[in-house]
C-alpha cells in the first residue's frame, strides 16, 4: 500500500493533477481522498477523462490502495456564480437560486424559484441562460425550475385506471388527490384523460367511465412480484367494496 | 413527528449554525480560532446537506443508508436504477413528460452523489486533519483542501434542489 506521498507522485507521473493535500478515509482502510483538477478540451470531454480515472483507481486497488478521487472543476464555479449573478439581476423577484453542472451533452441549468414563473419569465430566463452559456461555447441542455409541481403524469392517470377501472372522473380525480397529487380541476383531468384516450390507450365506456385498451395493459406491462398490478386492483377492488 | 420532517428542521438549525460560523471565522483575533470556527463551518455545511439528503430520502423513497459514505452509492445505484426502470416504462406508453422527468432525476443524483462525496472528504479533511490549514483570503473568504466556502455554502441549497428534482420523478415513476 502506498503512503500519501508516493500516492501523489504515483498520480502526477500519470498526468493527474492533485489539488491540496491528500486525505486518509477514516471509515475505509488503506483509502484516501484525492482532489483532482479537471477541465473540458475542446470538444468539450473532461480531462482526465472518468475512464482513465476508474483504470487508476482498479490500478490502485489491486495493490491494496483504495482511492476516492473528488473532481474539482473550478472553471465550472466560475460559470455559475456568473450565471447566478446574471439572472438573478433580472429576476430578483422570481428567483431565488441558480445552479449550474454540465457534462458532454453540454450545461444544466437548475433554478430554485420564489414562485412559480410566468411564461415571458420562462422565455427570458431561457434566453438569458442560452446567450451567457454560448459566450462560454456551451450548450444549454436542460433548464428546469426546482418548483415541487406534483401533477399527475399520463403514467400515473394510467396506473390509476388500471387499478379502479371502470372508473368515472370523477372518482378518479379523488383517488389522485388521496394519493396526494395536485389535480387542478376536473376540466384539466379530463383534457388529460382524453388526449390518452386518443392516442388508444383508454377506452371511453357508454356509461362515461375509463377502462385501458388491451394497448394500454400491454404497454403498462405487469410484473410478477409483490408490486405486481394485479395484486395491486384485487386490493383497489377490496378496498373499494369493504 | 415523522424522522424525515426532524431531519428537516435539524438541517435548517445547523445550516443557520454554519452561516454563523462562516461569518465569525474571519473576525476571530487569535489564529487557531479562525481555523476552528472555519473548519467548522466546513463541517456544518456538509451536516446540512446529509440532513437534507437523507430527510428528502427518507421522506420521498422511504428509505436511506444510515452510513454517510454509502449515500452516494446509494443514489449511484439503486436510485439511478430505479429511475432508468421508470423511464423505460413511461417510454412504453409514450409519457415523455415523465420519462424527461426521470432522466433529469438521474442526473440530479449524480450530482447529488458528487456533492456528498466532496463534502464528506471535506468534513473528514475538517475534523480529523488539523494539520491541514484553512487559508484565509484577504477579503475573509477562506478554503479549505482547495475547498472554498462558497461552494461549502451552496451545498445544502444544491442538495435540497436535487433531492426536490428525484422525489419528484420516484414519486410518479413508483405512484
Amino acid at each position: 500500500m502506498l503512503n500519501s506521498d508516493e500516492l501523489k507522485v504515483y498520480l502526477e507521473n500519470l498526468g493527474i493533477a492533485v489539488e491540496g493535500t491528500i486525505i486518509e478515509d477514516v471509515s475505509k482502510a488503506s483509502g484516501y481522498l484525492v482532489f483532482v483538477t479537471v477541465t473540458r478540451d475542446t470538444n468539450n470531454l473532461q480531462q482526465p477523462t472518468n475512464r482513465k480515472l476508474h483504470a487508476i483507481r482498479n490500478e490502485l486497488a489491486q495493490e491494496g490502495t483504495h482511492v476516492e478521487f473528488m473532481l474539482k472543476n473550478s472553471y465550472a464555479l466560475d460559470i455559475e456564480a456568473g450565471l447566478r449573478a446574471t439572472l438573478l439581476h433580472h429576476h430578483i423577484d422570481a428567483i431565488r437560486n441558480v445552479f449550474f453542472s454540465a457534462d458532454k451533452k453540454g450545461a444544466h441549468v437548475w433554478i430554485e424559484p420564489k414562485r412559480k414563473f410566468t411564461e415571458e419569465e420562462t422565455v427570458d430566463v431561457t434566453r438569458r441562460s442560452t446567450v451567457y452559456l454560448a459566450s462560454l461555447d456551451l450548450n444549454l441542455v436542460t433548464l428546469r425550475t426546482t418548483i415541487d409541481e406534483n401533477l399527475p403524469t399520463k403514467f400515473v392517470c394510467l396506473k390509476m385506471i388500471r387499478q379502479m377501472s371502470p372508473i368515472h372522473i370523477e372518482s378518479l380525480m379523488a383517488q389522485l388527490v388521496a394519493a396526494d397529487f395536485t389535480v387542478p380541476s376536473v376540466d384539466w383531468l379530463l383534457r388529460r384523460i382524453d388526449s390518452i384516450r386518443r392516442s388508444g390507450l383508454l377506452v371511453r365506456l357508454s356509461n362515461g367511465s375509463y377502462v385501458l385498451s388491451l394497448e394500454g395493459l400491454r404497454s403498462l406491462g405487469t410484473t410478477k412480484n409483490r408490486r405486481s398490478p394485479d395484486i395491486a386492483r384485487l386490493l383497489a377492488l377490496a378496498r373499494r367494496n369493504a | 413527528m415523522a424522522l424525515s420532517e426532524q431531519l428537516c428542521d435539524k438541517r435548517c438549525f445547523v445550516e443557520v449554525v454554519a452561516i454563523y460560523l462562516m461569518g465569525e471565522a474571519p473576525q476571530r483575533p487569535v489564529a487557531v480560532e479562525k481555523d476552528l470556527f472555519g473548519r467548522s463551518a466546513f463541517n456544518r455545511f456538509y451536516y446540512a446537506a446529509y440532513l437534507t439528503v437523507r430527510a428528502a430520502l427518507l421522506a420521498g423513497l422511504g428509505e436511506c443508508p444510515k452510513s454517510h459514505s454509502d449515500v452516494p452509492d446509494f443514489l449511484l445505484g439503486k436510485v439511478s436504477r430505479g429511475l432508468t426502470q421508470g423511464e423505460q416504462r413511461a417510454r412504453r406508453v409514450s409519457d415523455t413528460e415523465l420519462a424527461k422527468l426521470c432522466s433529469r432525476a438521474r442526473t440530479s443524483a449524480r450530482e447529488l452523489a458528487e456533492i456528498l462525496k466532496e463534502g464528506y472528504s471535506v468534513r473528514v479533511t475538517a475534523d480529523y486533519f488539523p494539520e491541514v490549514p484553512v487559508i484565509f483570503e484577504a477579503n475573509g473568504e477562506f478554503g479549505l483542501n482547495t475547498v472554498h466556502i462558497s461552494k461549502a455554502r451552496s451545498w445544502p441549497p444544491k442538495a435540497d434542489a436535487m433531492c426536490k428534482s428525484i422525489c419528484i420523478a420516484w414519486r410518479q415513476a413508483n405512484a
